[in-house]
């Protein structure tokens, strides 16, 4: 009765905390939390029914959370909505921050985050393209290659695809500020429109690059014309700033790399405005800006400082011993500020290229113009030590828009599923459950084998030595009386 | 398990061990099946109280169903005892893990200590490591109550011991390389737990098997007797070659006296060969040959303890005959 009582309560006080068992492992996972106050819902999915609904069906295994202790990784599927929409972003693991057990994690040494996106989408956009028209632009051909890179198919196609409404806008800006490309301000339809006007307006113009000035101007004023608003308005498009350049952001002669420091955080402080919640943008009308480099790296191990955010000193933006070179003569023809062009693209929600060929540009081009993805994976690696117990993971959002959302995972104390294998990029791909007969059908195997081995040695000990000894001497047959002696309890058989 | 497959040799001590492995094996894969595939509501804190019942309760049912096949019990004969030893394997366990986890615990450990024994999704041993000891004791409990508590220190320090090594080779293969892996390290609880459990717990006794006398020589090759009697009294059997009244005649021809040599069993089943006659008779064996021919002078005749295997020599050079002693499963007879 005791023992009843006692498994009644215990098994009882398991229900109610809200912990979905995920298929196919030994882990639970508790309901996501999201944080209040967010532009974005982050939807972290935790249950079979969410990933059928809303995934491929040959990537709900995906979708679903996967905890590998062996390995020391961990798996989360997500997604974003907006008014429970689905509101797909071309993210990427600079976009997110991962958080595990109340840290967040930073990639590096033992600890690998990745994310992963699925199911492609185009979303309406309006491209608006900043072309680079300073004299440099002359020199190696380079305004040639940038109009080859922009007449690829490939990039006309990612411009204007087939299944969905984009609109395109081409600037050049020189030291005048940006000027439409044929110009008055057209915005391009379809592709011919398109090639008609790099074809027949894509020029070298003269004067110095007011690169900030301009992205600034795509970024600002021009998206609050009227004419855009009711654009965007209409077909629901997302702005996509693409900024081209050969060199350094550069206003007069005298200008020194450091003097770019404080005109870059005006820029940056400007985009992080027009990218906020307070300015009164929609996610979905919100712009992202995408630079692209046609050159060499003048800094190619350079990395926008974590802890940075839109003060930029002179040092860490240039190098020390750049600070004070000037650019226009010197430090443009050692290459291309990607310094700048990388946190641009940081803070404007999207990403930086440095190519020097037409292939590369046209690669550039086509990631500016990228697929949005309807969700997402996101992976680490870390230290299986820190997965001996459950454990609290949050992902939050940190471009685009904001979002953040948490679920606590519990994998099992005592038990774990077969463990992953080593799929493409080292990442673990969760094996069938049927993994388990490799180690039963060999385990059993063995022990049936040793089971039998005492019979087997056994007998054939006796069959090599315990042979019927051959007579010495000739022995008479026994006498007819001697076989019938008398009976023993059991006679008869053989060993 | 099948006493027939059993040889009487030192092997005979690991049958058990195998087999109670195999289901200890077959328990873990169970829970583990139970756990991917039916994805269970129970809260996170009864997954050690389910896994340690469940292997408890499978390596007990082992135990006893193994010791049915053995004893070729009946299917009904079996059932209830399969099912009782089984279920107060289960229950004992569920309930020291309970009183582990929620007094033991509690009263021991304090501070940080207290939070981390009291969180059951933290894989450790230390804080396990009496509840896999005890549910090791309960899957000896189970059985020996059946054995109405016969080898009672057997089943209580083996079944802790089964429940400690299971519960280290859990921790070992969790933490072996760099990493942690519980799907190795769940095997190995379960083949190590049932390994020992069936090391330890029970052996098979001697009462199942039977001393048996088989000649060897050319005359009546193979013939065999029975040595213990079917109540288990204690007997002997005698060997010579008389017509009438002895148990196994051998031919005088073969230098095989009236009564030669005679092997009595006494009540706690050991063996003794006597030698009975004046003719040679030796008892041989690996690096040992022991004399047992009879000498007039002496009151009583010379005797040596058998075993399995044991060779008796009747007689000497081309009038010869030999026996040998052989431990077969009593069932056969």
């Amino acid at each position: 009765m005791i023992l009843r009582v006692l498994f009644g309560v215990s098994l009882l006080s398991g229900c109610g905390d809200g912990l979905t068992p995920i298929p196919n492992t030994t882990t639970r996972v508790g309901r996501p939390e999201l944080v209040d106050g967010t532009e974005l819902e982050l939807k972290i999915f935790t249950t079979l029914e969410d990933c059928r609904a809303r995934v491929q069906p040959d990537e709900v295994d995906l979708c679903m959370p996967y905890v590998d202790r062996s390995n020391g990784e961990v798996r989360l599927g997500f997604q974003f909505r907006l008014d429970s929409d689905v509101f797909p972003l071309p993210l990427t693991q600079e976009h997110i921050k991962v958080g595990h057990l109340g840290r967040e994690l930073q990639g590096g040494g033992a600890n690998t985050i990745n994310v992963v996106p699925h199911d492609p989408v185009r979303s309406p956009q309006l491209f608006i393209l900043l072309i680079d028209g300073s004299s440099s632009m002359a020199q190696g051909g380079r305004m040639e290659k940038v109009r080859k890179s922009l007449l690829m198919p490939e990039v006309v196609g990612a411009f204007f695809p087939s299944d969905i409404r984009t609109r395109v806008v081409v600037f050049q800006f020189t030291d005048r500020g940006p000027k439409p490309l044929g110009g008055r301000l057209q915005v391009l339809e379809n592709g011919r429109e398109y090639r008609k006007m790099i074809r027949d307006h894509l020029r070298v113009q003269s004067g110095y690059t007011h690169l900030y000035d301009a992205i600034r101007y795509a970024t600002g004023e021009f998206l609050q014309q009227q004419a855009i608003q009711d654009l965007l308005t209409l077909y629901e498009m997302t702005p996509t700033v693409v900024a081209l350049t050969d060199g350094f952001n550069n206003v007069s002669s005298r200008d020194t790399c450091g003097v770019n420091a404080e005109r870059l955080s005006t820029l940056l402080q400007h985009l992080e405005r027009v990218r906020s919640p307070e300015y009164g943008s929609d996610p979905r009308s919100r712009p992202s800006v995408y630079t692209v480099g046609l050159g060499r790296p003048l800094r190619p191990q350079f990395e926008v400082p974590r802890s940075a955010g839109t003060t930029v000193g002179a040092s860490v933006l240039c190098g020390r011993r750049n600070v004070n070179r000037r650019i226009d003569g010197d430090l443009e023809n050692r290459g291309i500020d990607n310094a700048s062009l990388e946190w641009i693209a940081k803070v404007g929600g999207g990403a930086s290229y440095v190519r020097q060929d037409r292939e590369g540009l046209g690669e550039a081009f086509r990631g500016a113009a990228a697929e949005r993805y309807h969700w997402f994976e996101a992976r680490y690696r870390i230290h299986p030590y820190y997965l001996r117990r459950s454990f609290r993971t949050t992902l939050r959002l940190i471009s685009f828009a904001t979002a953040e959302a948490s679920v606590e995972i519990y994998p099992s104390a005592w038990l774990d599923a077969p463990p992953g294998e080593k799929g493409e990029g080292g990442w673990t791909v969760q094996r069938p459950y049927r993994f388990i007969m490799v180690l039963l059908a060999p385990a059993f195997g063995m022990l049936l084998l040793l089971s039998y081995m005492g019979a087997a040695v056994f007998n054939a000990k006796r069959s090599m030595f315990m042979r019927v000894r051959q007579p010495r001497a000739p022995t008479e047959p026994a006498p007819e009386d001697h076989q019938s002696e008398p009976d023993p309890p059991v006679e008869g058989g053989s060993l | 398990m099948n006493i027939f497959l059993i040889p009487y040799t030192w092997y005979r001590h690991l049958a058990m061990a195998f087999w109670c492995a195999s289901w200890g094996l077959a328990g873990w894969a169970g829970v583990l099946t139970i756990f991917v595939k039916l994805s269970p509501s129970w809260h996170p804190a009864l997954d050690g109280s389910v896994l340690l019942s469940t292997l408890s309760g499978t390596i007990a049912f082992a135990s006893i169903a193994g010791e049915a096949a053995l004893r070729r019990r009946s299917l009904l004969q079996s059932v209830w005892r399969v099912v009782l030893g089984t279920s107060l394997a289960v229950l004992i366990a569920m309930l020291a893990y309970w009183v582990w986890g929620e007094v033991f615990n509690r009263l021991v450990y304090s501070g940080d200590a207290a939070i981390d024994a009291a969180d059951s999704s933290l894989v450790s041993l230390r804080y396990r490591f009496g509840a896999f000891a005890l549910a090791g004791l309960a899957s000896g409990l189970g059985p020996l109550v059946l054995r109405k508590g016969s080898g009672w220190f057997n089943h209580l320090a083996g079944g802790m011991a089964a429940g400690i090594t299971g519960g280290v080779a859990w921790h070992l293969l969790n933490y072996q390389g760099h990493g942690s892996d519980l799907f190795w390290a769940g095997a190995g609880l379960g083949g190590a737990w049932g390994f020992v459990h069936g090391l330890l717990c029970w052996g098979i006794p001697n009462e199942l098997y039977a001393g048996w006398l088989r000649v060897m020589s050319w005359n009546r090759y193979s013939r065999r007797i029975p040595v213990d009697s079917l109540d288990g009294q204690p007997t002997e059997r005698f060997v010579g070659h008389f017509t009438r009244g002895l148990d196994l005649f051998l031919p005088a021809d073969d230098g095989v006296m009236e009564m030669h040599v005679s092997v009595a069993v006494d009540e706690e089943q050991r063996y003794t060969a006597r030698g009975l006659s004046l003719q040679p008779t030796r008892v041989r064996r690996f690096l040992e040959s022991i004399n047992l021919r009879y000498d007039p002078r002496r009151p009583a005749p010379l005797a040596t303890k058998l075993s399995s295997g044991d060779r008796i020599e009747l007689g000497e050079g081309a009038h010869q005959a030999e026996l040998e002693f052989v431990m077969l499963p009593k069932e056969e007879r």
